[in-house]
């Protein structure tokens, strides 16, 4: 379904899209012209006109090739994306192995590093990403910033977790997860006024994350708010939390019974 | 060589000047400035004018591809008969490109200037006028007639100006009212260029972020209207409210109207009263950026035929006869 939250992105697709079928329909006309004339004027009948028309032809047949090739990829990738979004990793990844061999792009490698980053083929996925970076002269982009910044911080490596974080985080989709876990690393460092600053303008936001809870769980503690801090707690049961939001959830509620 | 350059560029088309002028500026702008990497260039904002470029590119080729081979096509060589094959095309881009060309750097050059010129924001003042014109504000006046009904009504009209000015230039081009096309184009360009010039010096967000606090009815409308108020959320440049081009564009048409299909004046007119309710009645403008764009329009209309008429390449205002059809 058309998404018109990307109004602007998408209108950049038409755009090309557009321009690439267009052109393509101007050398299959053309070709069609140039053979229809040599078949039916004698004095086109020649090596010359002959020879026109095939390269008419076979730029058209290349154009149209790269042309579908190019819109395929673009297809499978964005298909995959919608599939990763929906935590359905292995046809995320299958989408993007398609879209990577119909027409790879920085994109591409970089999609299919993320996917296999997230399915635990961490060397795989690093050097993909890795690749895909080189192709862009060095630069991620925000979606592979964002989970290879995730990936390192699940690890605790926030030195080399921060910057890709903080990179990512000109995409305005990763702004506020970013915030928050800008926001745990303060905290995991002691840094409560740090992570109070990070989340000043979200504080009476409604909590529906079980980060975001654990963030204002533990500002309330820090605040000596321990009854606010354990009803936080509460709203998200232990066994719906990944194994390494159960080890800080359990930490939390230690520091709060103390 | 110096005067030859000179006569030679006296002796262009007005558009092909501008475009080459302001093309090169903006790539001195950002050349100087080292800002190429937030060059923003938005498809959105010439993609209406592409659009009837498409639709004739389109008629373009199925007329080739449908068009017999005279008997000269035995005589002509490859190259002259693939000469023959693309100039309808190169035609079609010649007279369309410096206009979409001139519309991107406008576009490019005002999302990029914006706020920079002048960071303050006029709201406040424009507003007041309002009041003082009214004794408060439009929108809010207008908050007891709302209806979802009226509210989908008036966003179709907002939104059917994007539509206004290409369906026009493509009727011209089709009916090979050259003259009057380029005319029409450049009448369009030049309250482009003013318009945008006003926004960069009194940037203003509009009533509906300005008094986002003091209405009490939502406007409620359908599905269609959440639409049109998504794309124009997302896909307008911000602060473009002094003067209103939705109300300035259809009034510049409707002079061109007059002189050229006086039968479609009435019409056209109705359409730019209609398109004042709506910028009004959906709070995208204050009534003082509405009368405003009675002055631009006709501002660009004067100033264009001015400028047509002394460049010396030119003469579309002789050769492009009054028409009362």
């Amino acid at each position: 379904m058309f998404n018109i939250a990307n109004y602007t992105e998408d209108t950049k697709l038409v755009l090309l899209e557009s321009s690439k079928y267009f052109v393509l329909l101007v050398f299959c006309v053309l070709a069609i012209r140039l053979w229809r004339r040599w078949a039916k004027i004698p004095a086109a009948h020649n090596a010359g006109g002959l020879l026109t028309a095939g390269v008419a032809t076979a730029l058209a047949v290349v154009i149209g090739c790269v042309s579908m090739r190019q819109s395929l990829g673009s297809l499978y990738s964005y298909y995959g994306t919608q599939a990763f979004q929906n935590g359905r990793l292995p046809q995320a990844l299958a989408l993007f192995q398609t879209a990577d061999q119909d027409w790879r792009t920085a994109d591409t490698l970089g999609q299919r590093g993320v996917c296999l980053l997230m399915s635990g083929d961490t060397d795989r996925g690093l050097a993909l990403i890795a690749q895909a970076r080189t192709r862009r002269k060095d630069q991620g982009s925000p979606f592979e910033n964002f989970y290879a910044g995730l990936y390192y911080f699940t690890k605790g490596d926030t030195r080399t977790a921060v910057p890709l974080l903080q990179a990512s985080s000109v995409d305005y989709t990763y702004r506020w997860p970013v915030t928050k876990l800008f926001a745990i690393i303060a905290l995991d460092e002691n840094r409560a006024a740090d992570a109070a600053d990070q989340l000043k303008s979200f504080r009476d936001a409604e909590v529906t994350e079980f980060d975001q809870a654990y963030i204002l769980a533990s500002l309330k503690l820090a605040d000596g708010n321990k009854a606010e801090a354990r009803a936080l707690l509460e709203k998200f049961p232990e066994a719906d939390l990944s194994p390494m939001w159960q080890t800080r959830f359990e930490k939390l509620r230690r520091q709060l019974q103390d | 060589m110096y005067r030859k350059t000179i006569s030679f560029i006296l002796h262009c088309r007005l558009e092909d000047v501008m475009a080459a002028g302001f093309s090169a500026t903006l790539l001195v702008f950002f050349l100087t400035q080292r800002v190429f990497h937030t060059f923003n260039l938005n498809g959105h904002d010439f993609i209406f004018i592409l659009l009837p470029a498409g639709i004739l590119g389109l008629k373009c080729l199925f007329e080739l591809l449908f068009a017999k081979d005279s008997g000269d096509a035995a005589n002509v060589g490859t190259g002259q008969y693939l000469a023959a094959f693309f100039r309808p095309l190169a035609r079609l881009f010649r007279d369309w490109f410096p206009f979409l060309l001139l519309s991107a750097c406008y576009y490019a050059l005002y999302t990029n200037l914006m706020l920079r010129v002048n960071p303050r924001l006029a709201d406040a003042a424009l507003s007041r006028m309002d009041a003082a014109l009214l004794g408060d504000q439009p929108s809010l006046l207008l908050e007891r007639w709302i209806n979802p009904w009226v509210t989908d009504f008036f966003s179709l009209i907002y939104f059917s100006y994007v539509f206004s000015l290409p369906a026009v230039a493509l009727c011209l081009y089709v009916a090979r009212e050259r003259a009057v096309f380029r005319r029409v184009m450049m009448g369009y360009l030049t309250l482009m260029l003013l318009g945008i010039t006003s926004y960069l010096f009194v940037p203003a967000t509009g009533p509906e972020k300005f008094f986002a606090d003091h209405y009490t009815r939502d406007l409620n409308g359908h599905a269609l209207s959440r639409g049109v108020d998504y794309i124009i959320n997302t896909g307008r440049v911000a602060y473009d409210c002094f003067p209103s081009l939705h109300v300035g564009i259809p009034l510049l048409l409707s002079f061109y109207l007059y002189r050229y299909y006086r039968r479609l004046f009435v019409p056209a007119l109705i359409y730019v009263v209609l398109m004042c309710g709506a910028t009004l009645y959906l709070r995208y403008h204050y009534l003082v950026d509405v009368l405003a764009s009675f002055l631009y329009a006709p501002a660009a209309y004067w100033l264009n035929d001015f400028l047509l008429s002394r460049w010396p390449g030119e003469r579309i205002t002789s050769f492009a006869p009054a028409n009362t059809k």
